[in-house]
């Protein structure tokens, strides 16, 4: 069986990392993007990319190759 | 105008009740609270978001930004997101067990797997008592949304009114009407939102960034979440991210709609477009900031979505407003009525009379809909107050069998009293802490001393051989599934 460990990793640490970890990173004003302040531009770009790293993960989930149920 | 949009969305909403109808069979269980497991990926999508986006969210997420800033704000979207991160894993695994376990509530669940009734009870007396409150909860959001836009009814009736409305729903089509009517409701939800964050950039010289430069110049406290001292906002922020992006799909109205489906595939599927449907958030942050500047002194902060409506859009807008917020509000009732009944039902009365059939199991669970709903109107008309802590504390209560869960798939040594002990103890820490160290999430501290004392009790007591056996079972149908056999399929 392969191994899920890839799923996990793009699936739940890199988003999990990018708001939590990353937080007294982002948590700024300047600079400016796109409009919004940095903190919520970065919030809502993790919006478009949990939903990316979440294809990337079922893509690769060795689970869904397997079972049909 | 307002009024004649409102009632047209309304009317339609009952039309596709009736549509919803069509392979509902009302004197199963089984259908009424899962759909018979029977959803594909449209209807599992519709049934799941409609459930999460409560009159809370349109009203709540503004009217916190509008009095705390980003204190609140934050958190608030942040912990929503990573809950769908955490849904990808946790959902299929909750379908795969309540496939074994022939489960139609979330205390079916807990209950099989441990092979306890009075664990069954507990799970499902947490549901009920937690989530009352929360019926109460959008009946009274809904009066602040007449109220506001004057429509023109009386809060009384408009309770008994959504009561009612929320009633048939659930007892014409079960869960599936759930489904069907929130394609109505979120088109709606996203149409209206959409269009008052639009107009509040419209409005404000510089767009969106002429909001935000705003802010940051003369409110700059509310545009971050304080980090000087951490105590101040940023150990409640990611505390109240963990803590609730864990306990998010444990809900049970969450758990409800992941049962409905028709495979764990489906989930995972599922999954990866749940956060697009955030989608609204941006525009309700929008316009929510543009109030913080363009609107003062508001009367109530919960007030300043719809005053950021009243004041730049034309009145037929309103209606689309007050009709999306209004099945939002009567949606998540019916739904949540939906849960409690099944609790009560499944859990309780089966467990009380062992000997009553399916069709007295359905019209119990019928007469819990009804009470569970008339109980929220009333709270809601008379002592408005007297639940409001309770609700504060809501979703610190429904969250604690997470850990029974999560042990549920990773620990075959948890045992029943383990278990049972820890969700006592941790709700019951709920109740009995008064401050919480370092400003953390007192959802989160009772989680911790849940695990700590579910760990430490499932070491003292022995371990029942069934329970081994079934987490077992767990573990090798998962084995099963993944070379190939479909042996483990057969018990849907």
């Amino acid at each position: 069986m392969k191994s899920r460990i890839p799923t996990i990793l793009i699936g739940l640490v890199v988003p999990v990392s990018a708001i939590v970890v990353l937080f007294p990173f982002w948590n700024r004003v300047e600079p400016f993007v796109l409009g919004f302040s940095f903190n919520y531009f970065w919030m809502f770009l993790w919006l478009f990319l949990s939903s990316g790293c979440l294809f990337i993960a079922y893509k690769l989930d060795p689970l869904n190759d397997e079972e049909d149920w | 105008m307002a009024l004649f949009v409102f009632a047209t969305i309304i009317l339609a909403s009952l039309g596709l009740v009736f549509l919803a109808r069509k392979g509902a069979i009302n004197d199963s269980m089984d259908d009424i609270m899962k759909a018979s497991g029977s959803f594909g990926p449209f209807l599992l999508f519709f049934v799941s978001v409609g459930e999460i986006y409560t009159i809370g969210t349109l009203l709540g997420a503004p009217g916190a930004v509008y009095s705390k800033g980003a204190n609140y704000g934050v958190w608030f979207f942040c912990y929503i997101l990573l809950a769908y991160v955490v849904g990808y894993f946790l959902n299929p695994a909750v379908w795969r067990m309540g496939q074994l376990a022939k489960a139609i509530t979330v205390a079916d669940i807990i209950g099989w797997r441990y092979n306890s009734k009075a664990l069954q009870v507990v799970v499902a007396l947490i549901g009920i008592i937690f989530f009352i409150p929360l019926i109460q909860f959008q009946i009274t959001g809904m009066g602040i949304v007449f109220f506001y836009l004057n429509l023109g009814f009386d809060f009384t009736y408009a309770a008994i009114f959504g009561a009612v409305l929320a009633f048939s729903f659930i007892a014409l089509a079960g869960i599936r009407s759930s489904a069907y009517v929130a394609v109505l409701k979120d088109v709606l939800l996203i149409l209206a939102v959409g269009l008052i964050g639009g107009a509040a950039a419209m409005n404000m010289p510089g767009g969106v960034e002429g909001i935000f430069r705003t802010v940051a110049q003369k409110m700059p406290q509310l545009l971050t979440v304080t980090m000087e001292p951490l105590t101040a906002g940023t150990t409640f922020t990611i505390s109240t991210i963990l803590f609730q992006m864990l306990g998010f799909y444990v809900s049970p109205t969450n758990l409800q709609a992941s049962m409905s489906s028709s495979s764990a595939k489906n989930l995972r599927r599922n999954s990866i477009i749940m956060p697009m449907y955030m989608i609204m958030f941006p525009f309700l942050f929008i316009a929510a900031y543009y109030a913080l500047v363009a609107i003062t002194g508001l009367e109530k902060p919960d007030y300043a979505l719809l005053a950021v409506a009243v004041k730049l859009l034309p009145n037929w807008v309103v209606g689309l407003v007050a009709g999306g917020a209004a099945l939002t509000a009567i949606l998540f009732m019916a739904v949540a009525a939906l849960s409690i009944s099944g609790l009560f039902s499944k859990n309780i009365l089966a467990l009380i009379k062992p000997d009553m059939k399916e069709a007295g199991l359905v019209w119990g669970a019928r007469a819990m809909m009804a009470l569970s709903l008339t109980a929220g109107v009333l709270l809601a008309l008379f002592s408005p107050n007297l639940v409001a802590n309770l609700l504060a504390l809501g979703y610190f209560g429904f969250t604690q069998p997470v850990v029974a869960i999560l042990f549920g798939f990773f620990w075959k040594g948890a045992t029943k009293w383990g278990v049972l002990a820890g969700l006592v103890v941790g709700v019951a820490a709920i109740f009995l802490i008064d401050t919480v160290p370092y400003a953390l999430n007192k959802g989160a501290v009772a989680l911790i001393i849940n695990l700590v004392v579910t760990v430490v009790v499932s070491l003292l007591t022995k371990q029942d051989n069934e329970v081994v056996q079934r987490f077992e079972a767990y573990r090798t149908a998962k084995l099963k599934i993944q070379s190939g056999k479909k042996e483990a399929s057969t018990t849907a």
